[in-house]
């Protein structure tokens, strides 16, 4: 979103320290993995594959900074506040559905989200009881699946 | 004998019931076939066998077709077998050709469900012998071959693909080691000795990444941004198979033969067939963007895969996927008992099996485009809108399957990593192959190494390893080399 050339660089390094990160933290915990008596002396263990992929994810990983490096990627730009409201937004959902219930909180997430979106809000609003309303038909009386009723014990 | 028996209004209406029941399942993100399944043989049970056995295998076709629907409308696929859907189904989408893709896809969808029943009418017993030559070393490599069809399809981003690939696998170590019981990455949660599922994963991946993406990019959910509806020529969507002829041929024959291995199944099957399809196309580089081949090939593959897993499952009694591996338990219930005897001592069953399959491509026809039309209906709503229920109906999805918030949490974290991931051009099949075929690829190894008491040469020397080998070696290696012969001839 900046345009300045030292986050563009950073932008283009990120994948390649995803993968380099996350290989190496796989190598350590995979050296960690207890060893067991059952083991066949045949067999290279449970912690073999997880090192391997670390490895190849560190190796990847590397690979990838260094075509970053000769000929940096470009990505389009973000908006990052969008991505953090609606990501903030999802983690409160799911953070509050066990105790406020499925429908409560799936009425006042669907609300918010249609109306931030750019619906008006008593259509997002209609459109929210809507989808609860499905979603209960569906998961709650076909599939007999228990929503969450929260501390209101609202019916679903 | 057993067309009039089945041609009966009491045999009839179950049957086509439950064919729109697998269509509304199968195209619910978090919704299996062989959820679908399991739901229909209960109520099986209380109908004459007839109708309790098309009820049964009319749900897992229908199933596995419906998983392409979302994946090509929304990114979301609804089975994993469904996940090359949304390469060239959902680029058609884009183009506004959602609709042809998936009537096309219907057809094809019949056909080689069609050729995979008339493959287990006629060579059932030969490829049940091919199918149990398959030990642990030929599994191994069945499932690298996979994988690795996954990646080189991912044109141009070859190594990304493989490092999704590497993080699936890696993904799929999560929880207890099942060859010998040891906890890996647990943590000490109880959650994470379970290990991570692959649903909750599959529906972050692919259906929350897709709504980050079209939020951030506010235009494309914009109040007015509803698309027009899409008119299809059935004469289009005919001639395009007659075109395709070879295309749905090899896709169906993939299936079937991928179908038998017990164990292999329709995602296998699909991607395997995908991948053929690219290596054989003379244009290659359209895969991904939209090309016909791109979608009638691994749909073609993935219906066929369903009959293929019936062929060990009757003649032999082991099951190919978990769907069948439930059919199996609902057809002894039935007091069918499958295995070599089968032909002779239930032969009116068999009989009813062979011909339930081949009506259920017919009846399939009405139900997929039942489902479409319906599914389209709901595409032309707002985006705004259908990108709200989407992440509701993937919250609801990832929590469904074992009823706990854990699979909601990874489902989001999916979301995040293939919203990451997706924006730095790493493709997202690969990943979710990874972390299906990755345990599978890992147990076979194992053993594998453990009964030939680790001699290594085994992998590669005996017949079907080594054409495996051979295979792979030719897809990795075999453009590159073209490309040089070509520019050293130019």
């Amino acid at each position: 979103m900046s345009g300045s050339p030292l986050l563009d660089k950073l932008r283009a390094y990120s994948l390649s320290g995803f993968f380099v990160s996350l290989g190496i933290t796989a190598i350590i915990l995979a050296l960690r993995i207890p060893k067991t008596g059952f083991q066949s002396e045949y067999d290279p263990g449970p912690a073999a594959v997880p090192a391997l992929m670390g490895l190849s994810l560190t190796l990847g990983g590397l690979y990838q900074g260094l075509l970053a490096w000769r000929h940096s990627e470009t990505t389009s730009p973000l908006h990052l506040k969008a991505f953090w409201i609606l990501a903030g937004g999802l983690v409160a959902y799911a953070v509050a559905m066990p105790s406020v219930g499925f429908a409560l909180s799936t009425v006042t997430l669907v609300t918010w989200m249609a109306t931030w979106l750019g619906s008006r809000w008593w259509m997002s609003l209609l459109f929210a009881l809507g989808i609860v309303l499905l979603v209960q038909i569906l998961f709650g009386q076909l599939f007999k699946v228990p929503l969450p009723q929260g501390v209101l014990g609202l019916p679903f | 004998m057993a067309l009039t028996e089945l041609l009966t209004l009491e045999v009839l209406i179950p049957w086509l019931l439950s064919m729109i029941f697998g269509i509304f399942v199968g195209a619910t993100p978090g919704l299996t076939a062989t959820m679908a399944v399991a739901l229909i043989v209960p109520i099986s049970f209380n109908l004459p066998a007839n109708a309790g056995l098309a009820m049964i295998i009319g749900v897992s076709f229908t199933a596995i077709f419906a998983g392409d629907i979302p994946a090509t409308y929304l990114r979301i696929p609804g089975t994993p077998a469904s996940a090359s859907a949304t390469l060239d189904g959902h680029a058609l989408a884009q183009q506004n050709r959602g609709r042809f893709a998936l009537i096309l896809n219907l057809w094809c969808s019949a056909l080689g469900g069609l050729l995979g029943v008339a493959a287990l009418i006629f060579i059932a017993p030969q490829l049940a012998t091919f199918a149990l030559k398959f030990s642990n070393f030929e599994y191994f490599w069945l499932a690298i071959f996979g994988l690795s069809l996954s990646a080189v399809v991912s044109a141009g981003h070859t190594v990304k693909a493989l490092l999704a690939a590497a993080l699936g696998i890696l993904i799929s170590t999560i929880g207890i080691d099942t060859s010998v019981g040891t906890p890996r990455f647990t943590f000490d949660s109880v959650a994470l000795t379970g290990g991570i599922q692959f649903i909750p994963v599959m529906i972050g991946l692919f259906g929350l990444s897709e709504v980050f993406r079209n939020v951030l990019r506010k235009s494309d959910v914009s109040p007015d941004a509803a698309r027009p509806a899409e008119k299809v020529s059935m004469l289009e969507v005919w001639s395009t198979m007659w075109k395709r002829k070879s295309t749905i041929a090899k896709g169906a024959v993939t299936g079937t033969v991928v179908g038998a291995l017990p164990g292999a199944g329709a995602d296998i099957a699909a991607w395997a067939s995908y991948g053929i399809a690219q290596r054989t196309s003379k244009e290659p580089d359209t895969f991904g963007k939209g090309a016909l081949d791109g979608v009638v090939a691994p749909t073609s593959a993935n219906n066929a895969a369903v009959g293929g897993a019936w062929i060990p499952a009757l003649v032999f009694g082991i099951p190919g996927d978990a769907v069948t591996a439930i059919v199996l338990g609902a057809l002894m219930m039935h007091h069918i008992t499958p295995g070599p005897e089968i032909f002779t001592h239930h032969a009116d069953a068999v009989h009813s099996i062979f011909t339930i399959g081949l009506i259920t491509q017919v009846l399939l026809l009405l139900a997929g485009y039942a489902g479409i039309r319906a599914f389209g209906a709901i595409m032309r709503c707002p985006r705004h809108l259908i990108m709200t229920g989407v992440v509701i109906f993937s919250i609801v999805g990832a929590y469904s399957l074992q009823n706990r918030f854990f699979d909601v949490w990874i489902m989001l974290g999916a979301g995040l990593l293939g919203f990451f991931l997706d924006r730095h051009g790493v493709p997202l099949p690969p990943l979710i192959l990874g972390l299906i075929l990755g345990p599978l690829a890992e147990k076979k190894l194992r053993a594998g190494l453990i009964s030939s008491q680790g001699n290594l040469t085994d992998m590669f020397t005996q017949p079907i390893c080594a054409a495996l080998v051979s295979m792979l070696v030719v897809i990795f290696l075999g453009p590159p080399l073209w490309k040089i012969w070509k520019s050293s001839k130019a």
